[in-house]
């Protein structure tokens, strides 16, 4: 069922650890947009729940430091709870481009799929400045994640995506750390949502490359999915 | 019966773990499993010769050598119980700090949770 392109119905939700540097451009970036925000604070010791207390955001904070996938999944919850009709998650350090929300929320607008997975490597969607290095674990993951989800993927590992309320009330994330993104994936295949993949920008900076996808290590990775099946 | 002092040593330390067994606040099968087990402790140290007939029985050459993988084979069942309980753990603190985030949400603004439940509309300043 198509959803109602109204942005006050569309929920960005930012995961967000010591990112008092980059946090208000990507506040102010999204607001121009006319999106709700809310930022998870996951037990930051920066500035970054003062940098994001002076925008007209919504703040929760986690008092420890729980990982991105325990973040994203509070934000969630609290924007559903929020009557939103659409959930985008978008990170924090300032590696997403805000002009891409649109693209990846017109497919559940218009009813073609339930989830929007963001990819830099489609045509229109830019890796800049990716390092070959991260490319090739990139390229590795991808591989490994197509086969055993089943989902045809460009980019298995990319924060930004858009769920409509009903796919976002399904998917429970369950892995705190970094194993959150091949969980969701998982889920959109045994849920068997609709996804599409929409082009996107990931800019690479000094400051993003030193923390952009940190702890990205395929063996923690695929032994906490493991893991959190047996378990 | 004549024990030796390495046999009631452990003979003793097969009862203590059946007391402690006994009174353990845990699952019902694990506390008649632990109690088993100290059972079946107790026995082979009183009747040591039952181990080697049971090895033989079970083509193992040696008594020890059958004590040694059972004993493999309940620490590996520890570890797995143990684990499965950490996850347990973990899972309800994460709900835990969820739901102390959401209840503490702010706004922008310094505008506080409270004012928001009075009517005012998150994340939108209108």
């Amino acid at each position: 069922m198509p959803v109602a392109p109204d942005p006050a119905s569309v929920w960005v939700v930012i995961p967000a650890f010591d990112e008092g540097q980059v946090i208000a451009s990507v506040l102010e970036g999204l607001l121009r947009f006319g999106y709700n925000v809310v930022v998870v604070d996951d037990g930051s010791s920066d500035d970054t729940s003062s940098q994001v207390s002076s925008f007209p955001v919504t703040l929760l904070r986690h008092p420890v430091n729980l990982g991105q996938g325990a973040a994203l999944q509070t934000g969630i919850s609290f924007a559903l709870a929020r009557g939103a009709a659409i959930v985008v998650t978008f990170d924090a350090d300032g590696q997403h481009d805000e002009r891409d929300v649109a693209a990846l929320v017109a497919p559940l607008e218009s009813g073609q799929c339930e989830v929007c997975l963001g990819s830099r490597f489609l045509d229109g969607g830019e890796p800049l400045g990716i390092p070959l290095r991260r490319r090739l674990v990139l390229s590795v993951g991808t591989w490994f994640t197509r086969l055993t989800s089943g989902l045809a993927l460009t980019d298995t590992y990319n924060g930004m995506r858009a769920f409509t309320a009903e796919a976002a009330s399904q998917i429970h994330i369950r892995q705190n750390r970094m194993a959150h993104g091949l969980e969701i994936l998982y889920q959109v295949a045994s849920l068997k949502l609709r996804y599409r993949e929409a082009p996107v920008r990931v800019r690479y900076s000094a400051y993003s490359l030193g923390k952009g996808e940190r702890g990205l290590d395929p063996i923690t990775i695929i032994w906490d999915i493991v893991k959190g099946r047996m378990l | 019966m004549r024990l030796q002092g390495g046999a009631l040593v452990l003979l003793a330390a097969f009862l203590a773990f059946g007391a402690y067994a006994w009174r353990a606040k845990t699952l019902r099968p694990l506390r008649i499993l632990y109690l088993a087990l100290a059972a079946a402790g107790i026995l082979l140290v009183l009747q040591q010769w039952l181990a080697i007939d049971l090895a033989k029985l079970l083509g193992i050459s040696r008594g020890v050598d059958l004590l040694l993988y059972l004993f493999v084979i309940f620490t590996l069942f520890q570890f797995v119980t143990v684990a499965a309980a950490l996850t347990r753990i973990e899972r309800q603190f994460t709900e835990l700090v969820r739901y102390v985030a959401i209840r503490e949400a702010r706004l922008g603004g310094g505008t506080t949770a409270s004012a928001e439940r009075s009517g005012a509309e998150p994340g939108r300043d209108r």
